[in-house]
């Protein structure tokens, strides 16, 4: 029975699987061309957002629904980011993982107000890609490192530490665009 | 007691003001984020447009087929199975590594034993796996009873603990005035229990060979003959052959061929020597036909291989 169970859980899955493919296989396509401007690359970059999602299908619990895609672009957006990473040469030494410096004091969230918040949004909307994902990943999707680490194939260590550089460069713009906004 | 309590009580409104404030602030990045993730996809056309600026080449449509087929089943398995692969052939190796030195051992003891456990140094025997000391011992005894052999003895070698005797003649043709006696593989495994020889008559008239065929070593350049390993029945059954001549002599008609077999079984070898020939009278002539036996490299090659290639099917 068990096994009969298991069975039909996998063929649901593989189910789910063709159809979110089939749903959104030009979609993921056009977010990774927009980052890439390369179609064979985006094609690259689509392929490796569906391998991942085969771990972690069990995040997706309706196929239509806005929350998968969003999920998607995340995956296929931090997917064309690692195609760029390596375009561009090895790992900057900023990637090397590395524990934040006592010195980078984390005052990100003093800018978290809702009185800042057309600022935070128009930050976001400015920040780099390789930043925005991890930020998508652990606010939107909420996952934690190590569900991260997986689908990025990295150390959930690295995912710390970027995501401790993506808080520092928002921190960065905010406090320039609420500053600038105040000397107006 | 008040104070400490006034305290505690401030300490726990400020954690609860600090918790309040940081769900807020994930709340609030939360929103905005999924704001500006909204705002993205506003601009990305609908799936029709898209798939008609775009069309996926035909490896990526393969590869996306496959992995909706298996749900990147096969990808992870194809990882596994090399990995597999991989580990089994260190394993496979680390197999051939240990036999090869175990057997080199116990090759070494048995030829080290053997080779002192002849004739004039059996009791030297058991020196010769200890230390330096007693190798030396052995030499010199060794030494001592070879300088007592008489002179004509002392062209005799030792090979595999059994005394040899030179060959009749030392240089021997394979093939001569129409008459050829041929090895059927020139590198024989070490495993192999007989070994084929074919006779050839491309005269014009009927041959004959002797089918008691000699196995010849070759030491340091000299060929030397490899006597039989007798059993009791084996002997009786030479005696015999003896008495009635003729028995081994096979004729070979003009332009025949016959094959015979030398029982390898039957002969103490040393695999280590350069070679080896099969040697036979032919028409009173002596011809001979040489192999040698796969160096111990070779055949650890081939068994190498031989596990590779099971293990890649």
């Amino acid at each position: 029975m068990l096994l009969y169970l298991s069975m039909l859980d996998t063929e649901e899955e593989k189910d789910k699987f063709t159809e979110i493919y089939q749903q959104y296989q030009h979609f993921c396509w056009y977010v990774a061309f927009q980052l890439l401007g390369d179609a064979h690359l985006a094609e690259d970059a689509v392929q490796d957002a569906f391998l991942a999602l085969t771990r972690h299908l069990d995040k997706v619990e309706d196929v239509e629904s806005q929350k998968t895609r969003k999920f998607l672009m995340t995956i296929v957006k931090s997917k064309a980011v690692d195609i760029l990473r390596k375009q561009h040469g090895e790992i900057s030494v900023d990637e090397l993982p590395g524990e934040p410096a006592a010195s980078d004091a984390d005052v990100l969230g003093a800018y978290i107000t809702k009185e800042n918040y057309n600022h935070l949004i128009s930050c976001i909307l400015e920040l780099d890609e390789a930043y925005r994902v991890i930020f998508e990943y652990k606010y939107v999707h909420q996952l934690s490192d190590r569900e991260i680490a997986q689908i990025l194939d990295i150390t959930p260590k690295l995912v710390n530490v970027r995501y401790f550089r993506a808080r520092k460069k928002l921190q960065q713009m905010l406090e320039k665009e609420v500053a600038g906004h105040a000397g107006k | 007691m008040q104070e400490n309590k006034k305290d505690t009580v401030q300490n726990g409104a400020q954690k609860t003001k600090k918790e309040q404030k940081e769900a807020l602030q994930k709340e609030l990045l939360a929103e905005a984020f999924n704001a500006c993730m909204e705002e993205q996809m506003s601009f990305i056309p609908p799936e029709r447009e898209i798939a008609r600026m775009h069309t996926f080449s035909d490896e990526f449509q393969a590869s996306m087929e496959e992995l909706c087929r298996t749900k990147g089943k096969i990808r992870k398995q194809e990882a596994t199975r090399r990995e597999f692969v991989f580990g089994f052939n260190r394993i496979a190796a680390c197999i051939l590594l240990m036999l090869v030195v175990g057997g080199v051992c116990v090759g070494g003891y048995l030829i080290s034993e053997r080779g002192i456990g002849g004739s004039s140094t059996g009791s030297t025997a058991e020196y010769s796996t200890e230390g330096s000391t007693e190798e030396t011992v052995a030499e010199s005894a060794e030494q001592a009873a070879d300088t007592a052999l008489p002179e004509e003895e002392q062209t005799d070698q030792t090979a595999a603990g059994t005394d040899l005797a030179e060959a009749e003649e030392q240089m021997l043709p394979s093939e001569s005035d129409g008459i050829r006696m041929l090895i059927s593989s020139p590198v024989v495994d070490r495993d192999m229990e007989t070994v084929k020889v074919t006779f050839g008559n491309l005269t014009e008239e009927t041959v004959s060979y002797s089918r008691d065929l000699e196995l010849q070593v070759c030491i340091d350049g000299v060929w030397y003959v490899v006597p039989k390993l007798h059993t009791e029945q084996e002997e009786a059954e030479e005696q015999d052959a003896q008495t009635q001549p003729g028995t081994a002599e096979v004729k070979l008609e003009a332009g025949m061929a016959q094959d015979e077999e030398i029982q390898l079984s039957e002969y103490r070898l040393d695999y280590e020597a350069e070679k080896y020939r099969v040697v036979s009278r032919i028409d009173g002539r002596l011809f001979g036909s040489e192999f040698r036996f796969e160096t111990l490299e070779e055949g650890l090659e081939e068994a190498l291989d031989g596990s590779l290639d099971s293990s890649e099917q």
